[in-house]
């Protein structure tokens, strides 16, 4: 195949870039492969148009998409703490200024607090703007040994550590409306880099629901449970706030190629690479991403050269 | 033994289904562990334990969460604004339903409800739940 011969060559069924790249790492760290191409694409139909999460959970009562999950999971949190609209709109106002400084935004019109309020609601709690948008587009991550990534024309980026865990399709439990799996992740992925969230420069991590950005931040630790609204209506995850966060303006404003660009711009950003949305002076990137329906946790540190 | 498995947990489902077309609502109680379970499992996901017991559930509950479809989402389901529903029954289970006779902006979390039934063609009950009223008239 025009010159090239794989050991080995691999589809995964489901998978959001990172579980992708975690089988690559260890295919490389057995001595199965020198070098794993790690590659996706996807030019859907109804790209910047139909809704991510298509999936009919359950036919009788008309329980539909994955972020219909992810709006129970946020009335459910509701009850449990003082919420403002403003909580889930500062996201997705936070992610379309990202976006409108990155050029393969999908999404680039101005969008304000206002804006998003003036949305109707689809699955209420949630407007349209609070569940990201399926989109076109193709990424690759090259994953080689450490000792070999000299050979290549770019600064490599390191993966210094990953944590992963699975978690039952529980629609009812707590434990999966808010993801509570990812704390979990967070322990082993802080654990084996010797790091802890305030020692993290820039986070990449699933917003394919606003609200998804919340129980990140709580549960990975960038700030307390029940705290994350407020975080983010301060500027906390604003490129020049405490965790800049989806600085190429995510799944939601940026594009949804399931999770891969969440670690393509990891990459670029440890390159110093992005230009107007670069986050000054970023050598400790963490991915975190949730697949599978939330059924599959993960997260990686990156480390520039 | 995957075949086993599946006729197994068809069984639990089918009872549960013929339970609400004869408009009772009852939930497993296991045999091993005492705990009482709700979607149907063949197996205890407590203690694995196989043996359990349909009890009669009080049918009362509150609302643990719920949403608001008030565009479809989904070409199939296009009859908006309906409501999804997680119930937490008195017995403990939780269950996926929807409260009939409501609109948007009538329900919370912690609302008191009651199971209902909702008989369509022959075979094909569903069970709904509906706001209960307390004993002064008020909603609970
Ligand atoms: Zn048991």
């Amino acid at each position: 195949m025009v010159g090239i011969e794989p050991r080995v060559t691999s589809y995964l069924d489901y998978a959001t870039g990172g579980f992708t790249t975690q089988y690559a790492a260890m295919l490389v760290a057995a001595g199965v492969c020198d070098t794993v191409a790690c590659v996706f694409g996807a030019n859907p139909r109804q790209a910047t148009v139909g809704d991510s999460g298509a999936y009919v959970y359950d036919p009788t009562y008309g329980l539909v998409n994955a972020g219909a999950i992810a709006a129970l999971g946020w009335t459910r949190y509701m009850s449990k703490y003082e919420t403002v609209e403003e909580d889930l709109g500062a996201v997705a106002v936070t992610f379309r200024r990202h976006a409108r400084l990155n050029p393969n935004s999908a999404f680039t019109e101005p969008l304000t607090l206002d804006d998003y309020l003036a949305t109707p609601y689809t699955v209420w709690p949630f407007r349209e703007l609070d569940i990201c948008k399926v989109t076109a587009g193709g990424a690759a991550l090259i994953i080689t040994a450490a000792d070999r990534a000299g050979d290549h024309p770019k600064a490599p980026v390191y993966i210094g550590a990953a944590g992963r865990q699975q978690a039952p399709l529980e629609l009812a439990g707590d434990e999966h409306l808010m993801c509570y799996a990812m704390t979990s992740v967070a322990e082993q992925v802080y654990r084996e880099a010797g790091i802890g969230p305030g020692d993290v420069d820039l986070l990449m991590a699933t917003d394919s629901s606003t609200a998804a950005v919340i129980h990140t931040l709580e549960n990975y630790g960038f700030c307390e449970p029940g705290g994350g609204g407020r975080f983010v209506r301060e500027g906390g995850i604003a490129l020049d706030g405490e965790i800049p966060m989806n600085p190429d303006g995510g799944q939601l404003s940026g594009g949804y190629l399931l999770g891969w660009l969440h670690q393509v711009e990891a990459v670029r950003q440890l390159r110093g690479e992005c230009g107007e949305r670069q986050v000054a002076g970023a050598r400790i990137a963490q991915y975190a991403t949730t697949g599978r329906w939330r059924t599959d946790f993960l997260s990686t540190i990156y480390v520039a050269e | 033994m995957p075949d086993s498995v599946d006729i197994r947990a068809n069984e639990a489902n089918e009872a549960f289904e013929a339970f609400v077309g004869d408009h009772e609502l009852r939930v497993q109680q296991c045999d091993g562990c005492g705990r009482r379970r709700l979607p149907p499992s063949w197996i205890c996901p407590h203690c694995l334990a196989e043996e359990y017991e349909w009890i009669a559930a009080s049918g009362t509950g509150v609302i643990h969460s719920f949403i608001w479809y008030l565009r479809p989402l989904d070409p199939a389901f296009l009859a908006t604004p309906y409501n999804v529903t997680i119930v937490e029954l008195a017995e403990g289970p939780r269950l996926i339903s929807k409260v009939v006779g409501v609109q948007p902006g009538d329900l919370s979390v912690g609302q008191a409800v009651e199971a209902a039934f909702e008989d369509g063609p022959p075979g094909a009950t569903t069970l709904v739940f509906r706001v209960r009223e307390t004993a002064d008239g008020a909603e609970g």
